[in-house]
């Protein structure tokens, strides 16, 4: 895969996940400082591939193919993203430092730097760093019915975690999807109620999902 | 406009005069406002959804001989400033101390109601909970030892059925008992780990609370991380100890799951549970809120209201008016007629002329709207209507929680508004307010149902409906990208599917329409005698002229219509009432052209929203924000009218 494909399914990712929906090609191409010409025929090349699913004006989400493999990238750049700035304590250029060498990185030296690095949770931004085996999801890539334990949550609003903990959403409890709507909110159940909560609230809820059926890796989009 | 009742409460906090306190205090939805109706005899709202109060109720209650006041405070999942509600709530608790607290605990979701009691407990003050639903949980085979409970939480525990009534003889002994100083109360008190300990320690050491237990005080500092009040040498070193003390996780969220796990091991001690099969509310639930049947179900519930309003609500209007003009206006014409004062006999005429458009008009479509709202309220289904409209309301830059706040506002826009305070921050409540102010209130859609729907048709009171709901979105949508700041997302509790109790809705039917009888018909009955004689006078020309080139010009509506507008800030159906009135005839299309009628009707529905808006506006968010709401709704009312009525020229609609 060449370097720029990666770069692209990373970026998809991020966006996908963080805000619950399809990745739009403006956003892509501002994210990546190329232009919207050339990510649309990325997109399309992607989704011949099998990676990527590209509607005209839905905009580009990742299939569970895609999701794997952003999940792999993503992986190598945030570990390193740790590793310059917890260890070579680069500040603010420890994202580009890391961009350099993710292609580059094999499988072991990875598990190494993990290691070494003491299985972090997330990378210097926060963003949650996802496992060799799919350790950390956030809440919206759970499928309905699946069952998880919330790990942590992140917001910018302090009023918000304040708000989830009193419902009990707090490390360790258990919480399972019932319902979703597409690009929508979730109705969960939690200390035996459902609650429904939006898809901004969710993707930043970081769970660890139940062993139970944690063979498969299902993320919808 | 109805409820004003609302404004005579809409005081922060309860000022404590003679007698003892009790407030009642529990998680949202568990039927506090219930037991408080049953304490105090008054007749405060309550519906099956979180968040039905959300001001402070008082009401006074004899208990052997002795007056006691008790105090319903919105609910709360936790004592914590996250809202304004909470806010209210745990302020009036911390502050103004009654002196007893009531929990009221739902008991079919122990587990989740005693992490608000385990705090409550923390403050050390006389309480009592009362457990209520407690008959539900057979249904559920689900058993609660209420013994043991309260053997372990060291306070009393008495199951309670708010909706029936019983066990509230009991309550209130156990109440008097605890006043009076003869029960013994333990407080269990939560163990933490020991790094919080350490910081709660530390904490307590260098605040200075008097009204709260040192460690209560220090637990909600860190909780609320609300630092910035104290002064800054403090604040220094509590961030420090803070900082010191936390480690993997932010030191808040260790103790509220430290608490969670405490209740939830309480909870396992005192619960037994059978597994039974799934419930017909369960599909219920499932019907209603997956994305597809959700969505139909929405849109048939919605087209049901509709109709009824408009078929119901018209053939009731045709009803009262017969019978008012056959058994009151005709019986009584000979007689004013024969009398020889002109004054006297243009106040009767006109008089009678108010009451009949009153009887007419508002009467039959809000009473049936309050009804249907009822039906919606009690059986559990808005907020299930809020997590299908989540995505749709993110496109205005909203979530779904503000469409509990929008239904309400199809009754009337002051409950509404003051059902905003659920909303997590300033900007989405100002925004949602703004929205609200162009929804059309159940006076409103008397007006469009009541003039469009009756003289021109059903479609076009539709289109009044279609050309607002574009407003509302357009102007959600601008608006939302103007305001700065981000919305929080949708957090919202699902209550339980319940069977509605008639008696309740009817009650609420009446406690809305109250106002509307006590308030708005003296309102039209000296509106209407204002208006005789200032037209028997021939002031009314005069008076009207120098809105000529908005009404006439601009509007192009009869002149006469402009001083109707006046009327309609008082009550918004008063317009139409007034309009009746000066026309001479409750046949609108005898003085008015088609085209006239629904412009006069979309201008009515836009405009400034009523005296009873402007007021609770100004209460929530102060004056420029309220002055600045009205006089962007009365432009945006006369720039749509125009132009929508010279569109409707150039292409030949209703004309």
């Amino acid at each position: 895969m060449s370097k720029s494909k990666e770069d692209y399914l990373g970026e998809i990712y991020r966006i996908q996940f963080s805000n619950n929906r399809a990745a739009k090609i403006t956003e892509i191409a501002a994210a990546l400082k190329i232009s919207k010409p050339s990510v649309s025929e990325m997109a399309r090349n992607l989704s011949r591939e099998g990676l990527v699913l590209f509607e005209k004006y839905g905009g580009v989400s990742l299939t569970k193919e895609g999701i794997e493999k952003a999940r792999h990238i993503l992986r190598k750049h945030r570990l390193l993203e740790v590793f310059f700035n917890r260890i070579l304590k680069i500040k603010g250029k420890f994202h580009l430092e890391a961009h350099k060498i993710e292609h580059g990185l094999s499988e072991e030296a990875a598990d190494k730097l993990e290691q070494v690095l003491n299985n972090p949770n997330v990378c210097p931004d926060g963003d949650p760093i996802p496992a060799k085996k799919g350790k950390i999801l956030r809440l919206t890539e759970l499928s309905e019915k699946a069952k998880a334990s919330v790990l942590f949550a992140t917001s910018e609003e302090k009023n918000c975690i304040q708000r989830l903990n009193s419902l009990g959403i707090v490390p360790k409890a258990k919480i399972e999807i019932l319902r979703r709507i597409r690009h929508g909110p979730l109705m969960v159940m939690l200390k035996g109620r459902e609650v429904a909560l939006g898809p901004d609230i969710c993707s930043n809820i970081f769970v660890e999902k139940d062993e139970m059926s944690s063979k498969t890796k299902k993320a919808k989009s | 406009m109805k409820c004003h009742q609302k404004l005579k409460k809409q005081s922060h906090s309860f000022q404590k005069k003679s007698g003892q306190y009790i407030a009642l205090v529990g998680n949202p939805n568990t039927g506090k406002s219930c037991l408080f109706n049953h304490l105090t005899g008054m007749g405060a709202i309550i519906s099956n959804y979180p968040g039905t109060t959300v001001d402070i109720l008082e009401g006074k209650t004899h208990i052997e001989g002795k007056l006691v006041n008790i105090v319903d405070l919105p609910g709360i999942y936790a004592l914590s400033s996250a809202s304004e509600d909470e806010k209210v709530t745990k302020d009036n608790i911390t502050k103004q101390r009654p002196e007893l607290i009531i929990n009221v605990v739902d008991a079919n979701l122990l587990e989740r109601n005693l992490y608000l009691t385990l705090q409550l407990l923390e403050l050390k003050m006389p309480m009592l909970v009362a457990l209520n639903f407690y008959e539900e949980l057979e249904d559920k085979g689900i058993t609660v030892n209420s013994q043991k409970l309260q053997s372990l939480l060291g306070v009393p525990i008495v199951p309670i059925d708010a909706q029936r009534g019983a066990g509230i003889n009991e309550l209130l002994n156990t109440s008097i008992k605890i006043l009076n100083g003869k029960i013994k109360l333990n407080f269990y008190n939560v163990k933490y780990d020991d790094h919080i300990e350490k910081a709660v320690k530390a904490i307590s050491k260098i605040i200075k609370e008097d009204k709260i237990p040192g460690r209560a005080a220090a637990l909600n500092i860190i909780e609320d991380r609300d630092i910035k009040s104290e002064k800054k040498s403090k604040s220094v070193s509590l961030r420090k100890i803070i900082r010191d003390c936390s480690k993997e996780h932010d030191l808040s969220t260790e103790i509220s799951r430290e608490r969670h796990g405490q209740a939830a091991l309480i909870a396992a001690k005192v619960t037994q549970k059978k597994i039974i099969k799934k419930s017909v509310k369960e599909y219920l639930d499932r019907f209603t809120t997956e994305p597809f049947t959700g969505t139909i179900s929405m849109i048939i519930i919605l087209a049901v209201i509709f109709s009824a309003l408009f078929y119901l609500g018209g053939y009731l209007s045709g009803l009262l008016g017969t019978l008012f003009e056959r058994g009151i206006i005709g019986p009584l014409t000979p007689f004013i007629e024969s009398i020889p004062n002109n004054l006297i006999k243009t106040s009767m005429t006109w008089g009678l002329e108010g009451i009949n458009a009153g009887i007419q008009i508002a009467l039959p479509y809000i009473a049936v709207f309050y009804i249907l709202l009822g039906l919606l309220e009690d059986t559990g289904y808005l907020p299930r209507m809020a997590y299908i409209l989540d995505r749709l309301m993110h496109k205005i830059h909203l979530h779904g929680k503000a469409i509990v706040p929008m239904m309400l506002g199809f009754g009337c826009t002051v409950p509404a508004i003051l059902s905003t305070r659920v909303l997590p921050n300033k900007r989405e409540r100002i925004l949602t307010a703004i929205l609200l102010c162009l929804i059309p209130c159940s006076a409103r859609t008397a007006v469009i149902l009541g003039a469009v729907g009756k003289f021109i048709g059903v479609q076009y009171a539709l289109l009044i409906y279609g050309i607002v709901l574009l407003l509302i979105l357009l102007v959600g949508y601008i608006l939302g990208r103007v305001l700065p700041g981000e919305s929080t997302g949708l957090i919202l509790e699902m209550p339980e599917y319940r069977l509605p109790y008639l008696r309740n809705i009817l009650m609420k039917t009446w406690l809305r329409l109250k106002d509307f009888i006590y308030i708005a018909f003296p309102l039209v009955i000296a509106g209407s005698i204002i208006l005789g004689i200032l037209n028997l006078y021939g002031l009314l020309t005069i008076l009207t002229k120098p809105f000529d080139p908005i009404i006439g010009k601009w509007l192009m509506l009869p002149t006469v219509a402009g001083i109707t507008l006046v009327y309609g800030i008082l009550r918004k159906e008063l317009a139409l009432e007034m309009l009746m009135v000066l026309g001479g005839s409750n046949v609108l299309l005898d003085f008015m052209s088609p085209l006239q009628i629904f412009i006069f009707t979309l201008v009515v529905t836009l405009y400034f929203p009523c005296v009873g808006t402007f007021a609770v506006l100004k209460h929530e968010f102060g004056w420029k924000n309220s002055l600045l709401i009205a006089f962007f709704t009365i432009i945006l009312a006369v720039i749509i009218g125009g132009l929508i009525a010279r569109l409707f020229l150039l292409v030949g609609v209703l004309v």
